[in-house]
């Protein structure tokens, strides 16, 4: 026998032996079971939800004891439109036909049928209905993935993850600058085209791209007590509020992991074009002021107060107001500040507000206590309506921290950091939120492995959304990253033994 | 009869090596690197998704199981003998010397000389065994077209750049052009210009398109800043193979005789290298250190105790570790000051600033203590540098199971599940999380339960007192926790503190004062000039007021002068409380304490 029929007759083996395993292995289709009245268990619990029409596939494996799993989607308008059979209970879900699937089913409820195999006998579950919103989602969202230590880092980065599938894209990884922490990331209007960021260690500093155009900033004053914090753009896209703090953080020894407070912290804003950092007596008062937040129209900063650090106030006792202030851009003055939320009255603290993009409410966290909310597990997402002062606490709670969230661009998703998957690490959930400020169950950000979760050891941070991928050149930013700043301005025109807070301390330093 | 001779020479090589491993304790550097493999996508696209990664995953796939001490070693001893064998190959390609078998001793010598560090990484093993390999490879298809060679040069090339580093390629490089040389074959100026390009198209794609750190790119690895191997050293060895090999080619037909060096004489001198590799010191400060940690690892505390002993080292670590030995011998109230003690209470805790190196060291210690809320802290920490180390992802686990909280156990048990290597102790944790029943049984983990302080407080980790006064309340009968409290107390020349804790001794069954608390106690009725009965029922000896009385009248003979008297009073009392406290204790001595770390 020569080579040539040796290599015909094993490659014929093979590729007999190849079928053999597809089909034998693969079930037939249930023809017939028992019904089981409740749904089943699927993780992550993909079932009663509203979803994007331009959401990647959901995968997810049946957390049931079989031996042979199936499923099948449709929908009432187009009965069964495809069927996934799988031997371990992973549900991975052919990319193109749910694609397919969720265009044509744009505004109807879209039906996911289970079913399980032992012992020869299939049985079915509840159905699974989903409704396939009209309202897309912003196509891509940011954030940091970064460990649960606090004092320490060594990798991290600011990653985009397009989210009508399941590719991640690093905008910047650390290790690309010398291991320097990156950190509140931040945009305008969910535009790609204006981001800033912070940069900590050895190449410190604030990197600030619109457009074409990338620089990096010394936000430090010496009227300031720290370099810029938290960012809010102003929405013409000219000024940045940021926060100036002095931060604090303690760990516990038993409970909760950790307490990160501010011993002091003011307002400040920063104008683009002038390269100036400005404030006034209003936010920059003895109390705290921090988590800025502009309205849509630009004419109204949120942000959150507490009283003037005390050691004598005991930690679990400190809690920020919700507040907000007038602001008018053409002649860059202020108006008066207004308590809209008594952290006293409430007995709680608000943190991170964050105005819809319709102006109607603003989205806010309250925990027991505290500033850095990402850490309690009595935080909660509430929405507050700005007419009517109401205060709603929304369904989408778990019984752990719910946290850090951001509006879509079109003010019907939100996306927010949850610990309910495991209650160590975050990770990034959505609801869709109608005008009338009705939430729909969460959802977890879909992964190409449904198991992805159970051993993911890193924390989604401050995830923002996006309205298109951010065409950034990489050696840019790691070449500004290296630069040496641009120092900012301290705006002559403010009166500074008029503040009392971020440059009264700086003061007293000198 | 030659055929034969080689034989015994090659299984001479490998006995010699395996010793060679045995001395070195592959099982050492496994605990010290946590070399660890997870059977997941994950861990896959991580190794995959960088240039060096497939060889890095291939070290974990293999070198995990140096976590078996015996496997460990003789796996060891099985690498260095292939690199031996494939660089020997390669050889003698290049080179009809017969000294190439001596010349190839010297790879493995030096990887023995490298591996005193523990930290040394055994990635560069497997990176050379690589580049030789397809060195081999490609000496098959030598003789191919000059397109065909020069398209399979390409890929060889790329693909060690991609699997293990440059310099790997530029090793496989060297070897080829050493070989067209020997060849006399016109390949030369165009493999030289191939090389030249090829260099060039991975340096730009490097540098401008992956944006690759210095060290990845040469070497395949990122080497963390805070230890010791440095990018010279690993550089050192990459240009010393290729030294080897230009040597070997020039020793080609110049020092070919008619038979053979005699087996013998290349035995010997191969030992003789490898003893010599053995025996030269190699200095790096990690050493010493890493020693102590892997004897405390593995509870070898007399070892601690007596290499202390001899070595006399004012190594912060070295003096932490032998501190915790003498807890666990019973001798830290009685012989603490037979060891060096210059760096006071910052030997006894290493928390006080947060180092990568000693973040679990300080997990290790709270949770021997029993303060779990603590070692979880730590462990948190130490997982932020080295993600995903079993030895923390284990102590996370546990953690979380001890504090109660079992879904944040979960992903720490999973993770470690799909280690070979780990999955008992992870299923283990699992099957606990899933039947919290069964942790009843855990006799470890309901020990650590009764001990942990249930309070939420801050932890202070400038000093240790609030958390071990904590968990001496939470459990009076906490040895450790009385003893490092009474320790950290003399350290820190509070002895008012420390007599007022000593009643407390009677809850861990101190039947009398320990000859250190005497001197303690001593020392304070010295102070406040008077006795008191403070001491609840405890009574201080004869022997060690005769001993302080010895130690004032010394002191006195130098009327008072504690410098001209520090020589006489160290050879005489030079273990005693008193001569710490007058000239050893940094707060005494005011002592700016520095701890540099990167």
């Amino acid at each position: 026998m020569n080579r040539k029929t040796i290599i015909l007759i094993l490659g014929t083996c093979f590729v007999v032996v190849g079928l053999f395993l597809y089909f034998g292995l693969k079930s037939n289709r249930p023809q017939s079971w028992t019904m089981t009245d409740r749904l089943p268990k699927i993780v992550p619990d993909y079932s009663g939800l509203v979803i994007p029409p331009n959401i990647a596939p959901l995968n997810f494996y049946i957390d049931e004891e079989a031996q042979d799993y199936w499923a099948s989607f449709g929908s009432s308008k187009s009965g069964v439109s495809f069927e996934v059979n799988s031997k371990s209970g992973e549900i991975i879900i052919p990319f193109n036909k749910w694609k397919q699937f969720l265009s044509k089913n744009i505004g109807d409820t879209i039906i996911i049928n289970i079913y399980t195999k032992n012992q020869r006998k299939w049985q079915k579950y509840n159905t699974i209905k989903n409704y396939v919103s009209p309202d897309s989602i912003d196509s891509y969202l940011v954030y940091r993935n970064i460990n649960t230590g606090h004092v320490l880092w060594y990798n991290m980065g600011i990653y985009m993850r397009n989210l009508s599938n399941f590719e991640e894209t690093p905008i910047l990884q650390n290790d690309k600058i010398d291991r320097n922490c990156l950190n509140c990331h931040s945009f305008c209007k969910n535009d790609p085209d204006k981001l800033v960021f912070h940069i900590r260690g050895s190449n410190k500093g604030t990197i600030l791209r619109i457009g074409n155009q990338i620089k990096k900033l010394n936000t430090s004053t010496p009227y300031t007590m720290s370099a810029a914090v938290y960012p809010a753009w102003h929405p013409g896209g000219k000024l940045i509020a940021f926060s100036v703090n002095r931060i604090f953080q303690s760990f516990y020894s038993y409970s909760e992991l950790i307490e990160v407070y501010d011993k002091a912290s003011d307002l400040i804003v920063y104008d683009i074009e002038k390269n100036e950092i400005t404030t006034c007596p209003q936010i920059s008062t003895k109390g705290n002021e921090t988590y800025p937040n502009w309205s849509p129209d630009g004419k109204y900063l949120y942000y959150c107060l507490a009283p003037q650090w005390n050691s004598n106030i005991p930690v679990d006792s400190f809690r920020y107001s919700l507040m907000r202030i007038s602001f008018d851009e053409k002649n860059r003055s202020w108006g008066l500040p207004e308590t809209l939320l008594d952290a006293e009255k409430l007995h709680k603290s608000v943190t991170f507000p964050r105005v819809s993009p319709d102006g109607k409410y603003v989205l806010i966290c309250l925990s027991n206590h505290g500033v850095f909310s990402i850490f309690f597990p009595s935080s909660d997402l509430y929405l507050y309506s700005i007419a009517t002062g109401e205060l709603k606490k929304l369904s989408v709670n778990s019984d752990d921290v719910d946290s850090y969230h951001t509006w879509s661009s079109n003010g019907r998703w939100v996306v927010f950091s949850s610990k309910r998957m495991n209650k160590i690490h975050t990770s990034p959930f959505f609801f869709h939120i109608d005008e009338n400020g009705n939430t729909s169950k969460p959802f977890v950000l879909p992964a190409e492995d449904p198991h992805f979760y159970e051993t993911f050891l890193r924390n989604y941070n401050v995830p923002e959304l996006i309205k298109r991928p951010i065409n950034i050149s990489t050696l840019e930013l790691i070449k500004t990253a290296h630069e040496k700043c641009q120092n900012v301005e301290f705006d002559k025109n403010v009166n500074i033994d008029a503040l009392s807070g971020a440059t009264y301390i700086q003061k007293q330093k000198q | 009869m030659k055929s034969a001779r080689n034989y015994i020479l090659h299984i001479l090589v490998l006995i010699v090596l395996i010793i060679f491993a045995f001395l070195t304790n592959a099982h050492k550097i496994w605990d010290i690197q946590q070399i660890v493999f997870y059977n997941d996508t994950q861990f896959w696209r991580e190794h995959i998704a960088i240039i060096g990664g497939p060889s890095e995953w291939l070290t974990n796939l293999i070198c995990q199981f140096f976590y078996f001490p015996i496997i460990g070693n003789f796996l060891l001893g099985v690498l260095l003998f292939i690199l031996f064998e494939i660089f020997l190959l390669v050889v003698n390609k290049i080179s009809n010397s017969n000294y190439n078998f001596i010349i190839s001793f010297i790879i493995p010598a030096l990887f023995i000389y490298m591996l005193k560090n523990p930290i040394f990484p055994l990635n560069f093993i497997f990176q050379l065994i690589i580049s030789f390999i397809l060195v081999y490879l490609f000496l098959r298809f030598y003789s191919l077209k000059i397109y065909i060679d020069s398209i399979l040069f390409s890929l060889f090339f790329i693909a060690l750049f991609y699997t293990s580093s440059f310099l790997s390629a530029l090793i496989f490089s060297l070897s080829v052009i050493l070989y067209d040389l020997n060849q006399h074959k016109g390949k030369i100026w165009y493999r030289l210009a191939n090389i030249i390009l090829l260099s060039t198209i991975v340096y730009l794609i490097a540098k401008y398109v992956m944006f690759l750190p210095n060290d990845r790119f040469l070497i395949g690895k990122e080497l963390f800043t805070f230890q010791t191997i440095r990018l010279t050293r690993v550089l050192f060895i990459f240009f010393a193979v290729m030294l080897l090999l230009i040597v070997a080619f020039l020793l080609h037909k110049k020092l070919r005789t008619a038979s053979p060096a005699p087996l013998i004489l290349n035995a010997g001198i191969g030992i003789v290298i490898f003893i010599g590799s053995w025996l030269i010191p190699l200095n790096d400060e990690n050493i010493l250190p890493d020693t102590f940690r892997y004897f405390d690892h593995t509870k070898k505390w007399d070892k601690i105790l007596s290499k202390a002993q001899k070595l006399h080292s004012n190594d912060r670590i070295v003096n932490y570790y032998t501190n915790k030995a003498l807890y666990y011998t019973g001798k830290l109230s009685t012989n603490l000051f037979d060891y060096p003690q210059s760096w006071g209470e910052y030997a006894l805790f290493l928390t006080t600033l947060t180092e990568p190196n000693t973040l679990m060291d300080n997990s290790n210690i709270f949770y021997e203590l029993g303060h779990i809320g603590a070692a979880r802290y730590w462990a948190f920490e130490a997982q932020t540098v080295f993600e995903n180390r079993p030895e923390i992802l284990k102590r996370l686990a546990e953690c979380n199971i001890i504090l109660e909280n079992y879904q944040a156990a979960k992903p720490f048990a999973l993770k470690l599940s799909k280690s070979i290597v780990h999955r008992t102790i992870a299923n283990y944790y699992l099957r606990l999380i899933n039947d919290t029943t069964l942790i009843a049984q855990d006799k470890v983990i309901v020990h650590k339960r009764k001990c942990t302080p249930k309070v939420s407080v801050f932890i202070t980790k400038q000093n240790p007192e609030n958390e071990l006064k904590m968990l001496i309340e939470t459990n009076p009968k906490n040895r450790m926790a009385y003893e490092y409290l009474q320790t950290y107390y003399l350290l820190h020349n509070d002895v008012i503190k420390f007599v007022k804790n000593i009643c407390n001794m009677s809850n861990i069954g101190f039947n009398f004062l320990p000859n250190i608390y005497e001197e303690g106690i001593i020392t304070y009725y010295y102070m406040i000039n008077q006795k008191t009965d403070t001491l609840c029922g405890y009574t201080i000896s004869d022997a060690s007021k005769y001993r302080f009385e010895g130690y004032k009248r010394a002191l006195s003979q130098f009327g008072g002068n504690f410098e001209s008297a520090e020589p006489f009073l160290k050879e005489t009392f030079g273990t005693t409380y008193w001569f710490y406290l007058h000239f050893v204790s940094p707060i005494t001595l005011k002592k700016e304490i520095t701890i540099e770390h990167e």
